[in-house]
């Protein structure tokens, strides 16, 4: 039974970690919380959930659409509620994106309506029996996915030039920009790649579990949060880390101390991760930004 | 004399903008909490058990409410201390979620049932002169030997602690101050529902009062009292938008902070209107 | 002889206005107005939404056919965005300004626990259409329900889920942070299933907003109950049902009106096949008056059905309508308090009222009392359960 509670945190961590590592690479390159992280997700679901109805269950296909759709919106927020505030005081981003959350949650509830709906039972679902444990297709193709949109954003940050100015920029942005970074284009592209990985995490949950409805962001937006804080702001393997932590944490907890509880627990070890090691578990430190 | 509902929205205007004040003293010292709901949350529940369970009377009920958030503001101020900027924002957030989690559990106090039984209290007179004060002590403040020392600490605290400002004793005064302000407005809140639940305390209520300033203006108290008053009434204004009196509510937040991202006020409209009014003339010259 | 056909008039009129019984009071004014708080907005958007769809079609047929008492009707319907400040603000706003003569809704537990204490000072009755907690409508003699409570929804429900299923033990899973949910996991579901010699082996927790269930379902497979009992919403309940079956559970699930809604049977669709609810009300009753609504419904909401919040506001219009036409309402300016209280009046006296949720009776409590609907997922719909 252990076993399968792992097997369950993991998954539920790769989610997690595809949230987080889209608020540490803008917290990192940006210093600032997007607060509307959570309803980009959000809308990736439901572009997902549209593209699988349309093609009846083409699911590589809707993670594609999610991911251009979404990564298009986050470049969009950037131009609205992010560039106007460059230089002004750093608490006007966090209303800004307060502000566009609350916009982009009324008008999916418009829109697509406020009732909660699942992925089309179409999509074919077959279960393993690996002893002890179950496993059904859906999970293995999250977790896949999951790894697989992970492994690329450490190659691309690691190995690639636009990679390098991202974490130049990261590092510092008025000497990246004195080293002949486009800072902007940066920023834009983190953007992209950030709200991308949000819109497939969009997509795995739909797949996952059965809650796609416009207010899907704010918890996910607030677990994103704490996962980022779990990391190490800033630090994208710690992101990844963070994630798979809070999700083993969050579904151990549930089995074996009492479900209401289990959210005092995080917090309450978020607030002794702040006090001890700020820098997160993996201990990367990094430019403090005030 | 005024209408029931503009006399509720305004009784509503009140409570906020005492919150959105308990949010302004520690971000005068720098210190950004979004953990206010938490106070909030420790003022409503404390004052109600005391009028409704133990039957005290309400202005004693009220003052041991926002003592009682105080003591937890001082006890949270303590290890904020120790961290800055986005750290202590994540910080308080985590500890209104405690609040928040406690009290979902705690049955003397209803759990996940709520709380009601509390008499009706928060006329609008009462929330007036309230609100007032609460003005009042921000503006004492703010011109004050300790108002002086918040600014210091909130521009620069490395230079403030070498100029010999006592930073622990002002953060963890401004903290302290903020949590008493936000458990009157709790305690306020629930003699005026007259039925509380953990949920009304969560992040959702945390992050009211830190729109209210930042929208009103982050450089004065003056932008909280503007910023609550703006942000209370526009969505009443905006009924006739029906159900898209949200998303434009929204709308509206991003394009202010975007037109003017210090907030509605700031240091040089206050300037303005001060040298506008007769009688401060003399000031301008020195 | 002359006056032998003034007599035989006479006599006929006589006869005729000994028939048509005693008079109601002529209900006057330009409109009858009501009032309604719905959470439109907000995280209770759908229960809003569908109320006020049903609300309008009542609004159209009433009028359509003369009104009430022959004066149009009107419904003043406000937003609470699921908040209680809204709903306390609103209502004082009707009962004040508008001058309305009663209050429908609001839909959730809260709203409605918070204005009960308004209600003694403005003496204005409210009647929700969806509010389930047991116990509140004692908070003032204003405030109504027009629905089931949830030990009222689940009582049947147990008997028939424990009958079909032969169920002798179950676990119970519930929201510990939502009011409704966790009185039925607390209190309603441990009582009817000892009542029904059902042993409870584990109740689990979790929060409103969890999206994974897989612990729970790890937790609830090693324990091996015959069946799994629910303190719910169908948001979450989807959820559960699916996660059970991907482990492999087979158990019957049994739940209450919160999962009933049609929204439920979509989205677990073979998953959550035979599960048994207690319900307020079935959408898809093929009796006439409820298919006519339903086929209005479905076309004024874009194909959606209504959840039992949605009929029972509709129902609510015309139980109203009725009060105040045989009452002695006259809708007069100056009669406006002693209306309200007629019309309150009214309501305790409601019994065996037809409508599309099937009889309705106000109980002493002034709850819904009646028979529950107990339904069924059976090929992605639900259905019926006869008991």
């Amino acid at each position: 039974m252990l076993l399968q509670q792992l097997v369950n945190g993991v998954m539920l961590g790769a989610v997690y970690a595809l949230i987080a590592i889209g608020y540490t690479l803008i917290f990192g390159v940006l210093g600032m919380l997007h607060l509307a992280h959570g309803e980009v997700f959000m809308l990736g679901a439901f572009v997902g959930l549209v593209v699988v109805t349309v093609t009846s269950g083409n699911v590589m296909l809707a993670l594609a659409a999610a991911m251009v759709a979404t990564g298009l919106l986050g470049v969009l927020i950037e131009r609205v509620a992010f560039r106007p505030l460059r230089g002004a005081h750093h608490l006007a981003p966090l209303a800004t994106t307060i502000g566009v959350g609350i916009a982009l949650q009324e008008t999916a509830r418009w829109y697509f309506g406020p009732e909660q709906k699942g992925f089309p039972a179409t999509i074919a679902l077959t279960l393993w029996e690996l002893g002890p444990l179950r496993v059904s297709s859906v999970q293995v193709f999250i977790l896949a996915a999951a790894l697989v949109l992970m492994g690329a954003v450490s190659l691309f940050l690691g190995r690639t030039r636009a990679g390098r100015a991202v974490r130049a920029t990261a590092e510092d942005p008025t000497v990246a920009g004195l080293l002949g970074v486009n800072v902007n284009a940066v920023v834009i592209l983190v953007f992209f790649v950030a709200s991308a990985l949000a819109g497939a995490a969009g997509v795995l949950v739909g797949l996952a579990y059965n809650s796609v409805h416009p207010f899907i962001g704010v918890q996910m937006g607030i677990k994103g949060l704490v996962v980022m804080l779990l990391g190490g702001l800033g630090n994208v393997p710690g992101a990844m880390v963070g994630g798979l932590v809070l999700g083993i944490l969050e579904v151990l907890g549930v089995a074996y101390f009492a479900s209401s509880y289990r959210d005092a627990f995080a917090f309450g070890a978020v607030m002794l991760m702040l006090l001890l090691r700020p820098e997160g578990l993996l201990g990367l430190r990094l430019p403090r930004r005030d | 004399m005024i209408g029931p509902y503009l006399e509720d929205v305004l009784i509503q205007l009140g409570i906020n903008l005492i919150l959105a004040l308990s949010l302004y003293f520690p971000l005068s010292a720098g210190q950004l909490s979004l953990g206010q709901g938490g106070f909030m949350a420790i003022g409503a529940y404390v004052a109600s058990w005391l009028t409704a369970a133990v039957g005290w009377p309400w202005p004693i009920a009220f003052a041991v409410a926002a003592a009682a958030a105080g003591v937890v503001g001082a006890l949270v101020g303590l290890p904020a201390l120790r961290v800055r900027g986005i750290y202590l924002v994540l910080m308080t957030m985590a500890f209104g979620e405690i609040v928040r989690v406690f009290f979902l559990n705690f049955t003397p106090t209803g759990a996940a049932q709520g709380f009601r039984g509390m008499p009706f209290v928060t006329s609008l007179p009462l929330v007036a002169v309230l609100a007032l004060a609460t003005a009042v002590l921000a503006a004492r403040t703010a011109g004050s030997r300790m108002g002086r020392a918040f600014a210091a600490i909130n521009r620069d605290e490395l230079a403030a602690e070498v100029i010999g400002v006592d930073v622990t004793r002002a953060k963890l005064a401004s903290f302290t101050v903020g949590a008493v302000v936000a458990g009157l407005a709790g305690a306020l809140w629930a003699h005026y529902v007259q039925f509380i639940e953990p949920e009304e305390f969560g992040f959702a209520r945390s992050v009211m009062p830190f729109t209210f300033v930042v929208v009103g203006g982050i450089e004065t108290f003056w932008g909280a009292i503007v910023g609550a008053a703006v942000l209370t009434l526009l969505p009443e204004w905006l009924r006739f938008l029906k159900e898209w009196r949200l998303a434009l509510y929204g709308v509206a937040m991003l394009a202010v902070m975007i037109v003017r991202p210090q907030g509605l006020i700031d240091h040089r409209l206050v300037g303005a209107v001060r040298r506008w009014l007769p009688g401060h003339a003399k000031e301008v010259a020195r | 002889m002359r006056y032998r056909w003034l007599t035989v008039i006479v006599v006929v009129a006589l006869v005729m206005g000994a028939g048509a019984g005693p008079a109601p009071a002529k209900v006057g004014g330009k409109a009858v107005k009501l009032g309604a708080i719905y959470s439109i907005t907000g995280k209770g958007a759908e229960w809003g939404e569908h109320s006020k769809i049903a609300t309008e079609i009542a609004v159209e047929e009433i009028n359509k056919a003369g009104g009430v008492g022959g004066v149009p009707l009107e419904v003043i319907v406000q937003d609470t965005g699921t908040e209680v400040a809204p709903a306390i603000s609103l209502a004082r706003k009707l009962i004040l300004e508008d001058k309305v003569l009663a209050i429908m809704g609001p839909c959730f537990s809260s709203e409605f626990e918070a204005l009960a204490p308004l209600l003694d000072r403005l003496k204005t009755m409210i009647v929700s259409q969806c509010s389930a907690k047991p116990g509140i409508s004692a908070l003032s003699q204003w405030a109504f329900r027009n629905t089931l409570t949830s030990d009222k929804q689940l009582a049947p429900a147990v008997e028939v889920w424990q009958k079909r299923y032969s169920v002798k033990s179950a676990a119970i899973i519930y929201d510990s942070a939502d009011a409704v949910s966790a009185a039925e996991g607390n209190a309603v579901l441990p009582a009817l299933l000892k009542k029904s010699g059902i042993e409870v082996k584990e109740s689990l927790t979790y929060q409103t907003k969890d999206i994974d269930f897989s612990a729970q379902i790890t937790r609830v497979k090693a324990l091996n109950p015959d069946g799994i009992a629910l303190g719910a919403c169908y948001q979450q309940a989807a959820n559960i049902v699916r996660e059970a079956r991907k482990q492999g559970l087979k158990q019957p699930f049994l739940a209450s009106a919160c999962v009933g809604s049609p929204e439920f049977a979509k989205l677990v669709a073979k998953d959550g096949e035979g599960s048994i609810i207690g319900s307020a009300g079935w959408p898809d009753d093929p009796k006439p008056k409820t298919a006519a609504f339903l086929k209005k419904f479905m076309e004024k909401s874009g194909g959606k059905k209504p959840n039992y919040g949605g009929m029972r506001s509709y129902d609510n219009i015309y139980i109203t309508k009725m009060v105040i036409e045989t009452g002695g309402v006259t809708n007069e300016p100056k009669d406006l308090d002693a209306d309200r209280d007629r019309i309150r009046m009214g309501w305790t006296k409601v019994k065996d009222f037809d409508g599309i949720t099937g009889l309705t009776t106000i109980n002493p409590e002034r709850d819904g009392a009646g028979k529950a609907t107990v339904l069924t997922v059976k090929d992605g719909q639900l259905v019926k359960v006869d008991y």
